[in-house]
């Protein structure tokens, strides 16, 4: 429970217990002050008896909350039986509840609740006025009731507002898990759908997408409930439209393949990066600027947290890289050692030649072996100085390979999620982002290493970048396993054909260091992650496209070697 | 004397086999040299060679490596006293081993007069 609502339900449970004291003491004067129509310890008795009732009643919720006010008022009745109710005195009694109403029952009033209060108090003074109804008094209770719906009101929209807040308290305090802060928007999701009171008349949502404007395009940040595809007809107008005016109703957006027209979107600005809040409705919303201000603040936490998730992932990424560097150097330097024994054959073939010259007595055979050594001396030559050179390259770094650690079990939705993020990251073509992955496939589960499998993923894509004509594609598919297909048309594809050839041989062959000695820094690295990661992969060319395939090894529902597993959607 | 030899580095091992023929052959041995696999041909014809040896990297154009031509020498039962590998890679033993393939004589680079004469069995 939010600690807010914590102190607040504290509060008013001694609210709640002082009020009662007050009524007692104040009860107690209205005897001593009039001539009393029951003996004395029959008002001795029903003090008693209204303690130990309210006692049973003490904060239970529902019925009980009436009765506990029938209790109050029955207790009034026996006190100002017989006893002049015109005089101010008395009549404040009846009127106590409803002046302390807001805070002197349970921890969520409802409006019920003071019309509830406003009929026992009527009929009370009804009974106490010899079943008389007296005017002015009415109008009074009335006035008050009307008062206090206002407050109601006016409290229950501020309870609401604090309650979706405290969604972003909770997900730091009990669900912070990196990269998923979609557990934020389906808390506030679930909070609007479940409110049964108010909201419910305004906005019955659906989903809550969030998108980043970036290049003047919509790119899908997050949302409550997942999403494969989503389609805004008119994207370009919707981003200019919304900067001008800030809210948009009624945007049309097909999500997996359902359309939803009744929308309401909302532009939140944090420095100059811009977000749209969509929501997504299943009926007509209504007071769309109340729902803009409510949620608005509200929007702009979640920003926030999103804001801090990317940071943390551009850090990650600068550790990748720098492993990146680190692992590089351990595999050049494996190149260098094969690299220097070989220089360095020269070198010691010139001083055992001179060597063996110094012990031949043969003329013949000292001239010949001279003729070498004269030869062998250039070239050793030659060879120091590239020796030199070398070193110097392995002098300039330090070593630390990378290993992949701990594997978890984690859902096809998230590998799914990552990938888009980390193609929206790369400001990829979002049209050739395809998916035949359907809801059955994206909730089987893989172990893996979700950092590693997201390095891969960058490397793949900062490949298909560098290498790429512009026309290249993700495609989410499923033969015998869930596959990964990337495709990428090649430049400059004749000249590169050769090379890419090697590459591929080497890629596709089960030897994982293969590739070591190939100069094909990018693929190398993927190659060693994904066989740590338990992976299987296949690269080839079809035409100018070089299409690299990760295919997944899911967890049957049979194996039951995982310990603990812990899924992560 | 002929001996094969897999090799794509040539230019930095001539001079020591060039004496080594020099001082223990009488000039008479035969180095013929194979950058690539294929460049080889039939690999029955091994048998007209007294030695092979065989670099475990060869030059990129080469349809096998230094591996893949020792499986075939080892499906031609060519004596394994025949079969030395030259290479300048450390733990060569242990990726022996991982594909699955024996122990053969090996020369490490760098090469000198000394170490090709141990090889061969030949005293100065």
């Amino acid at each position: 429970m939010p600690v807010l609502k914590y102190v607040d339900i504290s509060i008013k449970k001694i609210y709640s217990v002082l009020f009662r004291i007050i009524l007692v003491i104040y009860s107690i004067l209205i005897l001593v002050r009039n001539e009393n129509i029951f003996p004395t310890y029959y008002y001795v008795f029903g003090i008693i008896l209204y303690i130990i009732i309210f006692k049973l009643l003490y904060f239970k919720k529902g019925i009980f909350s009436y009765l506990r006010l029938l209790n109050d008022y029955l207790f009034f009745v026996l006190i100002l039986w017989d006893k002049p109710i015109n005089d101010f005195f008395n009549l404040c009694l009846l009127f106590l509840p409803l002046i302390f109403s807001t805070n002197h029952s349970t921890s969520e009033k409802r409006a019920s609740f003071s019309i509830g209060l406003f009929i026992i108090t009527v009929i009370t003074l009804f009974v106490l006025n010899g079943f008389a109804f007296e005017w002015t008094y009415l109008i009074a209770v009335f006035v008050i009731m009307l008062i206090n719906l206002l407050t109601y009101l006016r409290t229950y929209v501020l309870r609401i507002y604090n309650d979706l807040h405290d969604s972003i308290d909770v997900f730091y305090q009990n669900d912070f898990n990196i990269f998923s802060n979609n557990k934020i928007l389906n808390s506030i999701l679930t909070k609007i759908k479940n409110d049964k009171k108010v909201l419910k008349f305004f906005l019955v949502p659906d989903n809550i997408l969030v998108f980043k404007i970036k290049n003047e395009e919509l790119r899908l940040a997050n949302s409550a409930k997942f999403i494969s595809t989503f389609k805004i007809e008119d994207e370009k107008t919707l981003i200019s439209n919304i900067k001008e005016s800030k809210i948009i109703t009624n945007t049309a957006i097909i999500i997996d393949d359902k359309k939803y027209e009744k929308t309401i979107s909302t532009l939140i600005e944090n420095g100059k990066t811009s977000y749209v809040f969509l929501i997504t409705a299943e009926t007509k919303i209504f007071c769309i600027l109340y729902i803009a201000k409510l949620l608005d603040p509200l929007f702009s936490k979640v920003i926030k947290v999103l804001e801090v998730e990317e940071r943390l992932h551009d850090e990650k990424n600068r550790y990748l890289d720098n492993i990146k560097s680190k692992t590089q150097f351990v595999l050049s330097t494996i190149q260098a050692v094969h690299f220097l024994n070989n220089a360095l054959t020269p070198i010691t073939s010139y001083f055992s030649l001179t060597k063996r010259y110094d012990e031949l007595t043969d003329e013949g055979m000292r001239n010949d072996i001279l003729k070498l050594i004269e030869s062998e001396r250039v070239r050793a030559r030659a060879s120091l100085s590239s020796i030199l050179e070398r070193f110097d390259l392995i002098m300039e770094r330090s070593l630390n390979p990378y290993i992949v650690q701990g594997m978890f079990v984690f859902s096809l939705f998230k590998i799914f999620a990552n990938v888009r993020k980390v193609w929206d990251y790369n400001d990829m073509n979002k049209d050739w982002f395809l998916s035949k992955w359907d809801k059955e496939i994206l909730s089987k589960t893989l172990s893996t290493n979700i950092d590693s499998f997201e390095y891969i993923i960058e490397e793949i894509l900062l490949n298909i970048k560098a290498h790429s004509t512009g026309e290249y594609q993700v495609l989410f598919d499923y033969e015998d396993l869930p596959l990964i297909i990337f495709k990428n048309r090649i430049k400059s594809f004749d000249k590169n054909k050769t090379n890419l050839l090697r590459i591929i041989k080497n890629f596709n062959n089960d030897d994982s260091s293969e590739m070591d000695k190939r100069k094909s820094y990018g693929l190398t690295f993927i190659k060693q992650f994904l066989v740590q990661l338990n992976m299987n992969y296949e690269a080839k060319l079809e035409s100018d496209f070089f299409i690299l395939v990760l295919k997944f090894n899911l967890i049957k529902n049979e194996d039951s070697n995982i310990r603990e597993p812990m899924v992560q959607s | 004397m002929k001996i094969a030899i897999f090799e794509n580095q040539w230019s930095n091992l001539k001079a020591t086999f060039e004496a080594l023929n020099i001082i223990h052959f009488n000039k008479s041995a035969v180095y013929d040299l194979f950058e690539t696999s294929q460049s080889f041909g039939d690999i029955n014809n091994i048998v007209n060679y007294n030695f092979v040896l065989v670099d475990l990297d060869l030059s990129p154009k080469s349809d096998m490596d230094g591996y893949d031509i020792l499986k075939k020498l080892i499906e031609n039962n060519t004596p394994m006293n025949k079969i030395f590998i030259l290479t300048g890679h450390v733990n060569v033993n242990d990726k022996l081993k991982e594909k699955n393939l024996p122990s053969f004589n090996i020369i490490k680079k760098p090469i000198t007069l000394e170490s090709l004469e141990s090889s061969f069995g030949l005293t100065k």
